[in-house]
């Protein structure tokens, strides 16, 4: 489990970091184009990973029941949610629309004990609420009422825990690159129907070549991330998994503060509570029971 | 990653702004990007995150609207 774990603690890193470094770059600001631009520039590198591993034959001998699967994965995981996620947004705030996102392993752990048996470990349940809420305090934002915007990120947060639970399911079966591959491949052509429909589509084509290299540049984050993502679930509780991925805001600041030397007395507690979480959760990892083993990898 | 839309700077206060998402205010953070109010920004984890074209902002603001 010790590597999924770590497969996971990068995933964090790669989207802590990655916000990071969007002040070098040059936008593309409408999110559905840019999001659908970085999914089919990540499908077609998995793609090629695929051939290159001649891994083709994979593909082929997938069966029907697992086709299926991964077009669910792309429609309730790579598609639908941004698109409920960017409309919530318009209609909220960014820190209320994050806080919502970051409640999403408090459903996974839900579903995961219903669908894998997986138990809800106090430690791991404490551990992700100290998280949650430090991450809160970096937010600089405590909720305070649900709005028509927040419920459709809701929605889409649920949306992204269930398509966590059929990954984890379909990975038992799949190599993590298959998986991460039907995604994008699917959740792109999703979006790009979208697009279509909303006659969107034209703006794929104005965008400049500075873009472009943009687009190319967060599309190889992207790529790391789905990789170092679905590589790591498969070795673990989809419940541990989504908790470690909240380390990923307490990382930008980290970074941010790296950079800049400057730290809020908000920020401090809200690392504060952050640290507690980790040792909470790192508890846990270390007490794990062999036969706990076993079940984190079915 | 990137999960973000524009929002308008409506004051400036040393390492903070005050952001307007459509109506709705948020204090947020300047200190990786430095702007003036009536930019144009792209918000995520209580950090501005990137300065935006006026043009394209309104723009997707107005797609969003009509969606």
């Amino acid at each position: 489990m010790k590597k999924g774990i770590l497969l996971v603690l990068l995933t964090a890193i790669i989207s802590g970091f990655s916000i990071f470094i969007n002040q070098f770059g040059v936008s593309v600001i409408n999110p559905y184009v840019f999001t659908g631009l970085k999914n089919i520039v990540v499908a077609v590198m998995l793609g090629c990973l695929l051939l290159a591993m001649k891994e083709r034959r994979l593909l082929k001998d997938l069966k029907k029941k697992q086709w299926l699967l991964l077009l669910v994965i792309g429609l309730i995981g790579g598609s639908i949610p941004f698109l409920l996620f960017f409309k919530g947004l318009f209609l909220t705030t960014a820190a209320q629309g994050s806080f919502i996102h970051k409640t999403m392993f408090i459903y996974v752990m839900v579903f995961a004990t219903l669908f894998f048996k997986e138990r809800i470990n106090k430690k791991l349940l404490f551990g992700g609420l100290f998280l949650l809420l430090g991450n809160a305090f970096l937010l600089k934002f405590i909720p305070h009422s649900l709005s028509q915007g927040d419920l459709l990120i809701l929605l889409a947060t649920l949306f992204w825990a269930v398509e966590n639970i059929i990954s984890k399911h379909v990975l038992k079966e799949l190599p993590p690159r298959i998986v991460a591959w039907g995604r994008m491949f699917f959740g792109s052509a999703f979006i790009l129907i979208f697009l279509v429909i909303t006659g969107q589509v034209g703006l794929i084509i104005n965008i400049n070549s500075n873009q472009i290299i943009w687009v190319l540049v967060t599309s190889v984050l992207l790529f790391g991330y789905v990789m170092t993502w679905y590589s790591g679930l498969k070795h673990m509780p989809v419940s541990l998994a989504t908790t470690i991925l909240l380390l990923g805001a307490p990382i930008t600041t980290l970074l941010t503060f790296i950079s800049t030397g400057i730290i809020s007395r908000i920020e401090i507690l809200g690392a504060g509570l952050i640290l507690v979480g980790v040792i909470l959760i790192l508890k846990l990892i270390y007490k794990i029971k062999p036969q706990e083993k076993k079940l984190c990898q079915d | 990653m990137c999960l973000t839309i524009p929002a308008k700077v409506i004051s400036l206060e040393k390492d903070k702004a005050m952001v307007d998402f459509s109506g709705k205010e948020q204090k947020v953070d300047t200190q990786l990007v430095k702007v003036r109010v009536g930019d144009y920004v792209m918000v995520s984890n209580g950090f501005i995150i990137k300065k935006v074209n006026k043009k394209e902002a309104e723009e997707i603001l107005k797609i969003l609207k009509n969606l």
